[in-house]
């Protein structure tokens, strides 16, 4: 799965393209998946029970990405549609990213109706570095590009 | 909406949540073996097709020893190389004797700078995030 600068940067690409004032929430969205998952790296220093390493796999799937942005919302004093909207669309490109690591085991896109995992099988984990490259110059292009349009628009260029 | 109905609406989703995450708890058999059902009944999960990481703890030219959840884990295969920052993936079969045969491996080379990059990920949205929101009565309130 992508490092969370790509995660983070993916968010700030849907903000752009969406025109989303609140990129924060957008952000906080696509990385929300992996604060649970996240627990894995505790197996780098001591045993981590193996129930817990298994539940959380649960997290990582869009049915827990239309719950858990509704369960965060009371923590906003804004607008709740728009809060859910975005926290459930960070969310959903987080899980959409992580599909194409092979041997991706946290991706259930049909849980509750099917156990299995699914993933496209593109990129191994220690080729991230594809992912947080491609979306910082992702990133970066759309931000000039509006920028040059702002400019066009304005009658500077 | 009236209060005592935001209250039940979000018990409901709670509950839901709940429900599902112990579900998928219960479905645990299902999936093959983790570590620690493997080493507490290695006969049962005999000839059963799984999947480790972990780093490496020594190799040989037939076998290896891993670490799976700092379990030690041995498994037969020829010719394994060693990981260079990071860990080794392995797809096994599993034997009766607590050890496992690989059907195929893959080194994860400086993989652990994925997790170095990830924390400055974190520094990152923390930036943007509290340039937006600010806490204040234990709920995010924008910032003027």
């Amino acid at each position: 799965m992508p490092d969370w600068i790509a995660h983070i940067f993916m968010g700030l690409i849907i903000s752009e393209v969406f025109n989303a004032k609140k990129k924060g929430i957008i952000v906080l969205g696509s990385l929300l998946p992996d604060f649970v998952v996240k627990i894995n790296l505790l197996t780098a220093f001591f045993h981590v029970n193996d129930n817990l390493l298994f539940v959380a796999r649960i997290y990582h799937s869009p049915i827990m990405g239309l719950i858990i942005p509704a369960l965060i919302i009371p923590f906003f004093r804004y607008d709740s549609k728009k809060t859910y909207i975005l926290l459930t669309t960070g969310f959903m490109i987080h899980l959409l990213a992580d599909s194409f690591t092979r041997h991706f085991n946290d991706g259930m896109l049909l849980f509750p109706f099917s156990r299995g995992f699914f993933s496209f099988n593109l990129f191994w984990p220690e080729q991230y570095w594809i992912a947080t490259l491609g979306s910082i110059l992702l990133y970066f292009s759309i931000r000039k590009y509006k920028n040059y349009r702002l400019g066009v628009n304005k009658g500077v260029i | 909406m009236k209060l005592s109905t935001k209250i039940i609406g979000y018990c409901f989703l709670l509950a839901v949540f709940l429900l599902l995450s112990y579900e998928f708890y219960l479905s645990k058999s299902y999936y093959p073996a983790t570590i620690g059902e493997f080493i507490s009944s290695p006969a049962q999960h005999e000839g059963t097709e799984t999947e480790f990481t972990g780093p490496l703890i020594n190799l040989s030219e037939t076998y290896f020893y891993m670490s799976v959840n700092q379990v030690p884990l041995k498994v037969y295969f020829s010719g394994q190389k060693s990981p260079k920052s990071g860990q080794i993936y392995a797809r096994v079969i599993l034997n009766r004797d607590l050890t496992a045969t690989a059907i195929e491996t893959h080194n994860m080379n400086y993989n652990y700078f994925k997790y170095y990059v990830s924390a400055f990920g974190f520094i990152l949205f923390l930036l943007i995030f509290f340039k937006e929101w600010k806490i204040k009565k234990l709920r995010f309130v924008e910032n003027a």
